[in-house]
């Protein structure tokens, strides 16, 4: 599924970034293909959605949420 | 010897910045271009050291413009046969980013001295596991700073001054390093996209290197998750209450209004203080030194012109207090989330915020700020607005014609009224430059995809350090970049108020019987400046401005506020302490409420005032920032495109207000 239709706090995991730049942006903040993630929240009116993982915290606009593919990770 | 630093965005490299050169530094422009570069000095056994604080970046692949200058600089140093020592700062919240670029500036083969920045709460097992780990690995040095509390600084200083001699690696331009700069050069001058999939699979390597570089697994977990944990459920709290899709925009809301009452109401002791020292100086100054030309010149012309500068500064240092709180706390990004939304129909991004924000301190440093937007039409379009925003120089002039219609007691509610006043010009500075750019969005052709991707740091208090150095690096350049244009315009004014080339100046300049008779000192004083050449270019402009109320003494002040807004209240303080011919200690704005019209009404209306506030809520009047925009943008194009749409609707939107209220 699209990252944008993920549910808010469950594991997922990264499967594809369809934008090789979206993917190098990602990749610097330690969010690349494989990288397991969380959807936090999402600002007013189709705003950006925050995205963490153990390490860090990004926003990205709903646009490229819709460019990365994910996967529900089994919860723990 | 030289040092630079460089490491990722929020790691902690501005503060060792600070800490190492505390007030030796200065920021000043990278040549022909507008990114900020901070440069300090330091010393270490009296041997004196320069520092360089580069733009942060995450890997050595430059995405936005300031991103190309750190990697730029990086590539330029790995030239040289003696490269300065590269201090790569290293965020122990984040190693795993920070190590992506490490590894980088190791492969560059610069000398590099790895520094953990770490917090209070980091233990110092921890710090030292990783320390060596990664010695072992690089084979470079790797010490621990806390670069907020200083805790480390000397111990580094000693590592520098062992490190100044050490060995390059080969410039053999056959070398892995030259091979890596030249792919690094490469990969950065290339269209987008032809080096991607290298690039992507060099990003992921080093990545997966720096995955096995955590070190001894069970150890680092625990720690790592304690203080992940620790840090990520302090800002969650802070995060579910900032980032509320309600109560996110209303503490947004309030903190705003709290800062424009803290500018108004706060700063008014200092002000009154800093008011009364520069009447007292130039009293003395008449007092004590010897009654000539020069000392009035002094006296009636560069102290007034001065003080009507100096004196803002406590509402300046007040709002970068606060932007430096918002930056240094990490509040600033939440910003850019809640906003980027509400911003994007307007053809700005959330990264366009802070530049705005910045707007409301200085327009120079905001249109720099705008380097961080990647999409050249946002970029474009936020440099082109950000005029609109309520600038410190406009402080000054607002408090002035503010105080001109109203008491500073009177108030509505709980709030000082003079406060709400200025709030409302700050709202209509705001809508300007919304309304701006929704004209400019439509018109303009569209770029490129935008993206906005930006890391929310955790939430830390704020380095009283770095406050301060901000706030006085933020006055200093105020006072001095405008102090040398006011000494400059004060002494011009002077001179051209004090010489005339028609025959009543010359009668009154001679204290002639025929007019000393006729007239009372005032009136003396006043029929003497209208006929000195600045009078005379004042009355030459008058036919222009009179239709928006405005007399030629108005029209002096318009000349001269052209080179900067603020210019306005000490070419005003100029004008009346030349006119009421000495003995007269009040106030500006007494001075200015106490003039009439020949007809005996009041001289400052409201209709004149108002209409005086949105001429320079509006007016491109600003050389520094038309300078700005004429390098940022690379030509004359839009800074005069700015300059006649920022003007024209400043002088006709002032010309219907006059027009529909008197």
């Amino acid at each position: 599924m699209k990252l944008s239709q993920a549910p808010f706090n469950e594991p997922l995991l990264v499967i594809q970034i369809s934008d090789a730049t979206l993917e190098i942006k990602l990749l610097e903040l330690g969010f690349g293909f494989k990288s397991e993630c969380n959807l936090v929240r999402q600002a007013p009116f189709n705003g950006p959605f925050t995205l963490n993982n153990e390490k860090t915290q990004i926003i990205l606009r709903s646009e490229d949420a819709n460019r990365i593919e994910v996967s529900l990770l089994p919860s723990l | 010897m030289k040092v630079v630093l460089a490491g990722n965005p929020n790691c902690g490299k501005t503060s060792l910045f600070n800490r190492f050169t505390g007030m030796n530094q200065k920021v000043g422009n990278y040549p022909g271009i507008t990114v900020s570069k901070r440069e300090g000095s330091f010393t270490i056994d009296g041997e004196a050291c320069s520092i360089a604080d580069l733009p942060g970046i995450y890997s050595l692949y430059a995405g936005s413009e300031d991103e190309k200058i750190a990697v730029n600089a990086l590539l330029d140093l790995q030239k040289l046969e003696k490269p300065p020592i590269t201090l790569c700062i290293i965020d122990i919240q984040s190693p795993h980013k920070n190590l992506l670029l490490l590894s980088q500036l190791i492969e560059l083969g610069l000398p590099i001295i790895g520094v953990f920045n770490y917090r209070k709460k980091t233990t110092t097992s921890e710090v030292n596991d990783w320390i060596k780990k990664l010695e072992a690995k690089y084979n470079i040095p790797f010490l621990a700073v806390n670069a907020n509390s200083g805790e480390g600084v000397d111990a580094l200083k000693e590592e520098l001054k062992k490190s100044k001699n050490q060995v390059v690696i080969s410039s053999d331009p056959n070398s892995k390093v030259a091979e890596f700069a030249a792919w690094i050069k490469q990969a950065n001058d290339s269209a987008a996209g032809s080096n991607i999939l290298k690039i992507t699979k060099d990003l992921r390597a080093r990545l997966e290197d720096a995955d096995g570089s955590f070190p001894s697994k069970t150890f680092s977990t625990e720690h790592k998750q304690n203080s992940t944990q620790q840090s990520h459920s302090k800002t969650s709290y802070l995060d579910n209450l900032l980032m509320h899709h309600i109560w996110g925009y209303v503490i947004f809301g309030v903190s705003l209004i709290v800062i424009f009452q803290a500018v108004f109401s706060w700063s008014a002791y200092p002000m009154e203080w800093i008011e009364e020292g520069f009447g007292l100086l130039s009293s003395l100054t008449q007092t004590y030194l010897p009654a000539n030309f020069y000392t009035n010149a002094i006296s009636d012309g560069i102290i007034p012109g001065l003080a009507g500068i100096v004196v803002f500064v406590p509402q300046i240092s007040f709002l970068f207090l606060f932007i430096a709180l918002f930056e240094e706390s990490g509040y600033m990004t939440r910003v850019v989330y809640l906003m980027d939304r509400l911003v994007k129909p307007f053809g700005l991004s959330g990264r366009s915020v802070v530049p705005l924000i910045s707007g409301y301190a200085c327009a120079i440093p905001a249109i720099m700020a705008t380097r961080t937007i990647k999409n050249p039409r946002e970029k474009l379009i936020t440099m082109l607005v950000i005029p609109f925003m309520t600038c410190s120089a406009r402080i000054p002039v607002y408090t002035t014609l503010i105080a001109l219609m109203m008491s500073s007691e009177a108030s509505v509610g709980v709030f000082n009224a003079q406060g709400l006043v200025l709030f409302a010009l700050y709202l209509f500075g705001a809508f300007m430059s919304f309304f701006t750019a929704l004209i400019a969005h439509k018109v303009m052709k569209r770029g490129g995809r935008s993206m906005l991707i930006m890391e929310l740091p955790n939430y830390k208090m704020p380095s009283i350090n770095n406050v301060v150095l901000t706030i006085y690096e933020k006055s200093k350049s105020f006072v001095f970049q405008a102090g040398k244009i006011i000494i400059l315009v004060s002494l011009a004014l002077y001179l051209m108020s004090n010489i005339g080339f028609n025959d009543t100046f010359e009668k009154i300049d001679n204290n002639e019987t025929e007019f000393v008779n006729q007239f009372t000192p005032n009136e003396l004083a006043q029929l003497k400046l209208e006929n000195s050449i600045i009078g005379q270019l004042g009355k030459f402009i008058e036919p222009a401005i009179r239709p928006l109320g405005y007399d030629w003494k108005i029209g002096i002040s318009l000349i001269t506020s052209f080179a900067a807004r603020e210019v306005f209240v000490g070419t005003m303080s100029t004008i009346y302490a030349l006119e009421d011919a000495g003995d007269d200690t009040s106030s500006i704005v007494q001075k200015m409420q106490s003039d009439k019209n020949p007809d005996g009404t009041a001289k400052y209306s409201l209709a004149v005032v108002l209409s005086l506030l949105v001429f320079y809520a509006l007016a491109m009047q600003c050389l520094s920032t038309i300078a700005v925009m004429y390098k940022e943008t690379g030509g004359w194009k839009w800074p005069s495109i700015q300059f006649v749409v920022s003007t024209g609707s400043a002088y006709l939107l002032a010309l219907l207000i006059y027009q529909l209220m008197s």
